[in-house]
């Protein structure tokens, strides 16, 4: 046989033969016990208590960390709940003005912004007083006038001095010049120039066609 | 800690009615020793190769529920052994010493002039091993557990049964030729 494939053979034989260590199987299911309870534990035991005292709601888990996360949560939802509702009590001023609100004195009151007593305050029409309804405050109508108003288009600008420049090459008649100028003076500019173009394209005299 | 006899590792399939009842003591207590000697023979390593046998273990036991549909439980076993032992060895950060092994291969009663040389003659063998194409090593390794048939060696390494013959015939022939080039030197 090869020395070589002898060489092959025995290292392959000595692989397929490797002793198996002592109690390998025992250590084995040890870890996987020890895998499975610990499973158990992280996916069921916290939510599902194994010994719940006495005396706790079967609803609550036992486990501090669960307890803790489920606090949090709820201050959590506390959180959003009081920033939604002082969201809701603080929204804009139009709110006021609108019909629906003026005719709900009880809301509207608590909606206004406080304002310092020295502050002056703008007569109510006596049917407003009449009818018990409460106009918006003086402060929260011009806010609410500024943002409704229309909106203008800028002024013109004022011209440069190259607009300027070009003004002046473009219109090169004198106002005085054109104020002379009349319809008189412009037949005769006509009439003028009418002769001109005749007498230049006007073909020449001979004997023969006289 | 309670013993096994009292800790139920049967694994109960939640769909499945008792029929698709899995001992896994029994699993790992008739397995056990083939997966051990896969992996060995990949990583060479004892340490490693029980570690991998239960890391595929506890593989089994996170998808327990999977077990039912399992056709050949020794195949899956051992491929699921195989794969970890890859992942093993591609993660190691240094060259595997391999000289406890191959002490193992050298008779203990010889003269040290040929003990040394036998040493020698197998460390190239493994390192020629090492050095053949990775499915010609793996279908050669692999066969050489001689509890694997060709099929089986095939599913293992996602080959069909021809190629995986003549993965082997190639891994064997290429083995032998570079020995023979390596001893003329």
């Amino acid at each position: 046989m090869n020395p070589h494939e002898e060489a092959i053979d025995k290292v392959l034989a000595a692989l397929r033969d490797a002793p198996v260590p002592q109690h390998l199987d025992r250590r084995i299911l040890n870890s996987i016990e020890e895998a499975h309870q610990s499973q158990r534990n992280t996916f069921f035991g916290n939510i599902i208590p194994n010994e719940a005292p006495r005396g706790r709601s079967p609803g609550i888990p036992a486990f501090p960390a669960t307890r803790t996360a489920l606090a949090c949560c709820a201050v959590l939802a506390l959180a959003a709940l009081t920033l939604t509702h002082f969201k809701r009590n603080t929204t804009p001023a139009n709110t006021a003005t609108s019909p629906i609100n003026a005719n709900s004195p009880a809301p509207l009151a608590s909606s206004t912004v406080s304002i310092p007593p020295s502050a002056p305050r703008t007569p109510q029409s006596s049917s407003a007083k009449a009818h018990g309804l409460n106009t918006p405050h003086s402060a929260n109508v011009t806010s609410h006038e500024d943002h409704a108003a229309i909106s203008h288009p800028a002024p013109p600008l004022p011209l440069t001095e190259q607009e300027r420049l070009l003004l002046r090459v473009a219109h090169r008649g004198h106002p005085n010049d054109l104020a002379q100028y009349t319809s008189e003076r412009q037949a005769a500019q006509v009439e003028q120039e009418k002769a001109e173009y005749l007498a230049f394209f006007e073909p020449p005299k001979t004997g023969e066609s006289e | 800690m309670a013993s096994f006899e009292e800790i139920s590792l049967v694994l109960l399939s939640s769909t499945k009615s008792a029929e698709s009842e899995i001992d896994l003591t029994a699993l790992v207590e008739t397995y056990s020793p083939l997966l051990f000697r896969v992996s060995h023979s990949l990583l060479r390593s004892r340490v490693e190769a029980e570690d991998v046998v239960q890391d595929t273990f506890l593989r089994v036991l996170q998808r327990h529920r999977s077990l039912p549909e399992v056709r050949d439980m020794r195949v899956w076993l051992v491929r699921i052994a195989w794969n970890l032992a890859i992942d093993r060895v591609r993660r190691r950060k240094t060259q595997h010493a391999d000289a406890d092994f191959i002490q193992t291969l050298v008779a203990p009663n010889i003269p040290a002039d040929k003990a040394l040389d036998e040493f020698r003659r197998m460390t190239a063998v493994l390192a020629e091993i090492e050095r053949l194409p990775k499915p010609e090593r793996h279908a050669l390794l692999l066969s050489s557990l001689e509890e694997l048939d060709t099929a089986e060696i095939a599913t293992i390494i996602g080959r069909t049964e021809s190629a995986t013959r003549a993965l082997l015939f190639r891994a064997r022939t290429r083995l032998r030729t570079r020995l023979e080039k390596g001893a003329r030197r």
